[in-house]
């Protein structure tokens, strides 16, 4: 899709109105151009301000919300070791979290699991640690340098809520290497001073069928799960809370469902 | 409702909600379940659907706070944004094909969209109906079209028998002009700069 194809597409992408195999394309020339982004955001501002009408709500309605809040926290309390391995639809599996765990998937559940204890994994953990440290080949952090003006994310897919970051100056933006030989990154990763992050697959290929990519940080003697980006890997959210290791990141493919700890060399590192 | 959690603001409420507070969530329903419940209403019809639609935003704001940045909007605008695209998925699945001619006859029926019955906001509703008067009809009628019929600009481009670009460049150019339009008058929602 060329520039001008995609500046046309901009109005009625904020309106929710294109079909979406042009949406598809469009969110890949948004990736990069900076300049459509910005006037995507001018759009979505006057096209939630179209919307925002008021009068109460539905009378009733907030029992049957709150119904099934409290429906989604009472399965978290009864998840035990045994069901990590089979992740529920939309929460993805617990990885590792010690005594102090705080490194989660996608958000803060990771504090009302029953956590695990770290005595018998600090060994292969830290060993594990090491090899990653052994096979980085190069680390690129890069800080942002240009601004736009913020914006509302509001109801943004993932891709436009992770490209926000992307061009945010104040996040850090950390590439993944392929282990093996070279410098072609397969991964990329911003972090944000609250916790939230998001990786892009910039070079994994797609893994087969029963196979995932894993996310580790690893640093302090340990490896700590942050996501499982799925066999066929685009764009992710993860969150690092503030004791997460994030000296280093490491992808490995894993089963699917995922590995408490990795099972063979990364795929893509950082270095240490 | 506790006066603490009143004097809150939204960011602050959406901070609450990441630590599980369930009266943090209720608060912000208070305050933003009307605007949301009524864009779907528009949108859907008078049908439970925009009840679900309502309940998914909500839902989904306590299953994922951190979508939510204060620093790049305001918090309603956020929440109208995901009804709307979750009412037009509604529409957009809809098979029932003889419900949406209904829907497109009683919104041609009218001699276009009628703002001011639903905007509850006086003043905000005052700077966006002179707003939308001030641009020309050829550009707010596909806006509405797709905003609050779900209709994708190509579906547009049929129904007014014009062309798929003209429609885009119009769309595109409407909301340019509501845009500067707005943010002459001052209206700092969803972070309009003035």
């Amino acid at each position: 899709m060329t520039h001008d194809e995609a500046a046309e597409l901009l109005g009625v992408l904020a309106l929710h109105a294109v079909d979406p195999e042009e949406a598809g394309a469009l969110a890949a020339h948004l990736a990069d151009c900076a300049r459509c982004r910005q006037e995507l955001v001018g759009h979505e501002q006057v096209a939630a301000l179209l919307g925002d009408a008021g009068g109460p709500a539905p009378a009733g309605l907030w029992a049957s919300i709150e119904s099934s809040i409290r429906s989604v926290e009472e399965f978290d309390r009864s998840l035990d070791l045994s069901l990590l391995a089979t992740p529920r639809r939309g929460v993805r599996p617990v990885g590792t979290a010690g005594p102090d765990g705080v490194a989660t998937h996608a958000g803060r559940r990771r504090s009302r699991r029953v956590r695990r204890s770290w005595a018998v994994q600090v060994g292969a953990l830290a060993a594990t640690a090491a090899a990653v440290a052994l096979a980085v080949l190069g680390v690129q952090v890069a800080h942002l340098d240009h601004q736009i003006n913020q914006s509302d994310q509001a109801g943004g897919t993932m891709a436009a809520v992770a490209n926000q970051a992307l061009l945010n100056p104040a996040n850090t933006r950390i590439v993944l290497s392929a282990t093996g030989g070279g410098h072609r990154p397969e991964a990329e990763i911003v972090t944000t001073a609250s916790g939230a992050a998001f990786v892009w697959n910039r070079g994994l290929p797609a893994l087969a069928a029963g196979r995932t990519y894993q996310l580790w940080a690893i640093g302090d003697g340990r490896t700590i799960s942050v996501a499982l980006l799925g066999g066929h890997p685009t764009t992710d959210a993860f969150t690092l809370d503030g004791g997460a290791p994030r000296r280093a990141f490491a992808i490995t493919d894993e089963p699917a469902g995922g590995s408490i700890s990795p099972s063979g060399t990364p795929v893509a590192v950082t270095a240490a | 409702m506790s006066d603490a959690l009143a004097a809150k603001s939204d960011a602050a409420l959406v901070v609450a909600v990441a630590r599980y507070q369930e009266q943090a969530l209720a608060e912000i329903y208070r305050r933003h379940a009307g605007a949301v419940h009524a864009l779907a209403r528009r949108i859907l019809g008078a049908d439970g659907r925009a009840a679900d639609v309502t309940q998914e935003v909500f839902v989904d704001l306590w299953n994922r706070p951190e979508r939510f940045d204060p620093d790049r909007g305001n918090l309603r605008s956020f929440l109208v944004t995901v009804a709307h695209r979750r009412a037009i998925d509604y529409v957009r699945a809809d098979t029932a094909r003889s419900a949406r001619e209904r829907r497109s006859a009683a919104a041609t029926a009218t001699d276009g969209y009628d703002l001011e019955r639903e905007l509850s906001d006086l003043s905000l509703a005052a700077h966006l109906r002179q707003a939308l008067d001030g641009i020309p009809e050829r550009e707010r009628r596909p806006i509405e079209m797709s905003y609050f019929g779900g209709h994708t600009y190509r579906e547009v481009a049929v129904m007014l028998d014009e062309a798929e670009g003209t429609i885009k460049g119009r769309i595109r150019a409407g909301l340019g002009h509501l845009r500067a339009a707005l943010a002459q008058a001052g209206i700092e929602h969803a972070g309009i700069e003035p």
